[in-house]
């Protein structure tokens, strides 16, 4: 609270003096200022990320121009923009024909498969997209994991287990736009959707700059049509977007920019905590992981919105879920529809026996797990991901028939808490592993919190007031605001829902969330958890 | 049929109007977005925690509490550069007066100049950087006296390695100062630095940090301002807010024993910065030399004034005329300078010359405001320098020539 007082005496001891003096001094006049300021906005130290002035600069630059250009122009123009964004970053400069050859490839293949008659022929251009891209997925991010794999096999054997690990740098969004690409090809062998004769528009849909950091994992069928034939400005949208935009940065920096710091040192000192914080810890990862990918998303989303182009919702509110099943089909949804469209139905889905369907539900998520990264942890993630909705499936009748037993559930509230907080409890769980592969831990520190959760050690005031040194006003801030977003999301799209909203009421936030977002955000939490993937 | 296909005069007007009305929608969103980074630059600015704009918050508060007439407590853990830079630039008007120097002229008070309108900018251990730049910075707030009280230290002309350290020197303000205020030719001075630091305001990282920055030194006064009434009883060095110092009572009330020992421990040890300096260095000769008249050209009058070393200290240099050649010869070179350009000079560094005893100090170096009086009649008073007819008035050094 002292940074809100320190600002409110701020503004009260100001005097009109002071801020003259202050702007007479400020060399807005100077081309050095201009020259200097820009050249601080492309420090391109990484990519670029979402929450940075960086991106708002360019994402204003690529806006301004697509709709003061001729319609015709406006895709080849974001291509530009979006190839612009990916070479931001030098390894991007490096890297791109990783890119340029996935886009290649699957055009072609997608022409071949949707022109040629012979079924056979399609197939071999099918199986030649799907190797290429999982070929090319394999190699930059499997090869060091496969490696140690079979060193560790062969370990078991009494072979030499020591393996060097190959320097392949990380390709940004290769599992978004090998995905994305693969989706394309198998779409249209299926015939869903007609083969996209025009290059331009395929390799914006494969580069797409707001999807090609974390998703959501467009469809062809759905963005496609949409580059096709570019919408003029439109007002509304474009503020919509805007807001959406913030909203999402207001997740991530403020809500799971600063449980990270809770977390982050929770889970790389767990031996230091007793039981109740390496509980708390596994709790709140999930949370944050939530905020800081749907946030990311929603930015997605949001400059999608500004640049004329609806992308595909990621989620929706996902821990409102009643069941293990529903929560997949609020969380990120464009990778979970993926897998069941490309992994699950063509393995048989849910219509062939229980063992089949199981297993079918087991290999998605074990897949899924993988995508995640080269790490047993997700593999274990996937796994248990796996086991508890097969579980879910499998009881799911048994629970309704003692579900009308239990007096607890008369009430709706309560019988919605508890099943949400089961569904929360139960991906937590999961979440253990996932975030020791995050943090640079292994399967082993996934399974010593959930074993030492009976475990003594520094207690919250602890670790949050001492140790990170964190206030309680921040604290507070932080529990105020998951509030605010959880109930601004129950009443619908942030996008929609702030149009409606008159001007009087709307401003406000608008200054609120900035304000929330400069006292409290941790400003220094730029790159998202998902992009990493 | 649609309406805006039937008349194109229409249906021109109609898109001009969507235009606009468009255009002043997105500039009313860009108005009332704008306060948001303005206010941010601005506080940023304001609190400037990494003292790039206001210098560091404690020593603006500290010069501002000056200003206002206070004294202020805690003056041994002060930046003085910062603070003489921070008074300069929000002086409302000029001093007729200012002292510029080293901590040896910081006994100088309102009372000893002869001006009621004097501040002394002297600094703990100024160097000729330091000296030069202190009175540039009155020129470049535009607040140039008309007379500078100058207490020159011998070892500004030292060429020995004990000299110009610039330990504490603010080097950007000197280089500014050769080039605009002696308007010497040099390579242009790069400000990128400079420019870097504006364009840090408009990071919101570095709001945060002013931010927490504020919150967390708001309140704490490190340095708290002294009642009048209690100027005399405090256990710290105050600021006076004529800039001159009082130093803390256990040091101004230290037996005369103790003050001795203190001389005898400094000599023996060595003497402040003018260790192996066995003649003047021609360049800082030279500088001293556009630096008077720099000054005069700026309409200051420049009185040189020279104070005392305690009698031990003296005694020893005199002893050791050697070792302390250069030492010796800035006295003899100052008072024909100032007799050549028709300086007022006063005091010298031999304490006999300038009829001070062992009484008169702090320490072995520093003089007490009683012991100036006994050689310096004050700004009105002062008249060009003439070699004194009573050869006791001169150094030692020079009595013997």
């Amino acid at each position: 609270m002292e940074l809100i007082t320190t600002l409110w005496q701020f503004i009260q001891n100001a005097t009109t003096a002071q801020f003259e003096a202050f702007w007479a001094k400020f060399p807005l006049h100077s081309a050095d200022f201009w020259q200097a300021l820009w050249a601080s906005l492309w420090p391109r130290d990484g990519h670029m990320e979402f929450t940075t002035f960086t991106f708002w600069a360019f994402l204003a630059i690529c806006a301004f121009f697509s709709y003061l250009l001729p319609r015709v122009t406006r895709p080849l123009w974001l291509l530009v923009c979006s190839y612009g964004f990916y070479l931001y970053s030098r390894t991007g400069v490096q890297l791109v024909a990783v890119l340029i050859g996935a886009t290649v490839i699957t055009y072609l293949a997608g022409i071949a498969v949707g022109r040629l008659q012979n079924l056979w022929a399609r197939r071999a251009f099918l199986w030649l997209a799907v190797l290429s891209s999982v070929g090319i997925l394999g190699f930059y991010k499997y090869a060091n994991f496969l490696r140690r794999t079979a060193a560790d096999i062969a370990g078991l054997f009494g072979a030499d287990s020591s393996v060097s690990m190959l320097d392949i740098p990380a390709v940004l969004g290769l599992s978004y736009f090998t995905f994305q690409s693969l989706g394309y090809v198998i779409d249209v062998y299926k015939g869903k959707i007609a083969p996209e004769k025009n290059p331009l528009y395929y390799a914006l849909y494969v580069s797409f700059f707001p999807c090609i950091v974390t998703g959501p994992i467009e469809r062809a069928g759905h963005l496609l049509p949409q580059l096709r034939s570019p919408v003029p400005f439109n007002y509304n949208r474009v503020a919509g977007g805007l807001f959406r935009m913030l909203w999402g940065v207001f997740k991530k920096l403020v809500i799971a920019g600063n449980l990270s710091l809770f977390t982050k040192e929770i889970f790389t000192h767990m031996q230091r905590y007793n039981g109740l914080v390496l509980a708390l810890g596994a709790l709140a990862f999930s949370y944050q992981l939530y905020m800081d990918f749907s946030g990311y998303c929603d930015i997605a989303i949001g400059a999608g919105r500004v640049l004329g182009f609806e992308l595909l919702e990621n989620f929706k509110r996902p821990f409102a879920s009643r069941s293990y099943g529903e929560l997949w089909a609020r969380w990120h949804i464009s990778l979970s529809s993926w897998f069941r469209d490309y992994v699950y139905i063509p393995l048989g889905g849910s219509r062939c026996s229980t063992p089949r369907h199981m297993a079918n539900l087991m290999v998605t998520f074990l897949v899924s797990g993988l995508w995640h990264g080269d790490s047993t942890g997700y593999v274990v993630w996937g796994a248990l991901n796996g086991v508890f909705v097969c579980v879910g499936k499998l009881t799911g009748k048994k629970r309704q028939a003692l579900a009308a037993h239990n007096p607890l559930y008369k009430l709706r509230f309560v019988k919605a808490l508890i099943q949400c907080s089961c569904v929360y409890l139960l991906f937590s769980v999961c979440m253990v592993f996932f975030a020791a592969s995050f943090y640079g831990g292994g399967l082993a520190d996934g399974f010593y919190l959930l074993g030492h959760l009976g475990a003594s050690g520094a207690g919250l005031s602890q670790l949050v007031f001492g140790k990170l040194g964190l206030s309680a006003g921040l604290v507070w801030a932080v529990a105020l605001s998951a509030l605010f977003v959880e109930l601004g999301e129950k009443w619908g799209r942030p996008d929609l829902v702030i149009r409606k909203i008159w001007f009087i009421g709307r401003w406000p936030l608008y200054y609120l969330m900035i304000a929330v977002i400069l006292v409290f955000g941790n400003l220094g939490a730029s790159g998202s958890v998902y992009g990493t993937f | 049929m649609n309406k805006k296909s039937k008349n194109p005069f229409l249906r021109a007007v109609r898109w001009v109007l969507h235009r606009a009305v468009l255009a002043v929608r997105i500039a009313v969103c860009l108005a009332l977005l704008a306060p948001i980074p303005v206010f941010m630059v601005w506080f940023s600015y304001t609190v400037d925690r990494n003292g790039w704009f206001q210098g560091e918050q404690t020593e603006r508060e500290i010069a501002i509490g000056l200003l206002e007439g206070n004294s202020i407590g805690g003056y041994e853990k002060m930046d003085e550069r910062q603070i003489v830079k921070l008074y300069a630039q929000n002086l409302p008007a000029s001093k007729e007066v200012i002292a510029i120097g080293s901590s040896r002229i910081l006994q100088m008070t309102t009372t000893t100049s002869g001006s009621d309108s004097f501040f002394n900018a002297g600094m703990i251990g100024a160097e000729q950087t330091d000296v030069m730049s202190s009175y540039y910075l009155f020129d470049r707030a535009d607040r140039l006296p008309e007379t500078v009280i100058f207490g020159v230290d011998p070892w500004i002309f030292s060429d020995g390695p004990d000299a110009n350290r610039g330990n504490r020197t603010d080097w950007e303000m000197y280089n500014e100062f050769l080039r605009y205020g002696l308007e010497h030719v040099m390579e242009p001075l790069d400000n990128t630095e400079n420019i870097a630091q504006w364009v840090s305001l408009t990071n919101p990282s570095f709001f945060r940090e002013n931010l927490e920055y504020a919150a967390e030194n708001g309140y704490a006064d490190p340095y708290p301002t002294v009642p009048s009434g209690e100027l005399y009883e405090q256990e710290m060095d105050v600021k006076l807010p004529d800039g001159s110092v009082l130093y803390a009572v256990g040091t101004r009330e230290r037996p005369q024993e103790d003050v001795d020992a203190t001389a005898t421990a400094a000599i023996s040890a060595s003497l402040l910065n003018c260790e192996d300096f066995y003649e003047l260095d021609e360049e800082k000769c030279r500088l001293f030399d556009e630096f008077i008249q720099y000054m005069q050209r700026k309409g200051s009058e420049v009185i040189l004034v020279l104070t005392p070393y305690h009698p031990i200290v003296y005694d020893e240099v005199m002893e050791q005329q050697e070792r302390y050649s250069g030492f010796l010869a800035v006295e003899p070179w100052l008072r024909r300078y100032a007799d050549e350009h028709g300086l007022a000079l006063y005091g010298s560094y031999d304490p006999d010359a300038a009829g001070c005893t062992s009484a008169d100090f702090f320490d072995g170096w520093h003089v007490r405001d009683e012991g100036i009086r006994k050689f310096f009649p004050g700004v009105d008073e002062c008249t060009a320098y003439t070699a004194p007819a009573d050869a006791a008035q001169l150094p030692r050094q020079m009595q013997e020539e």
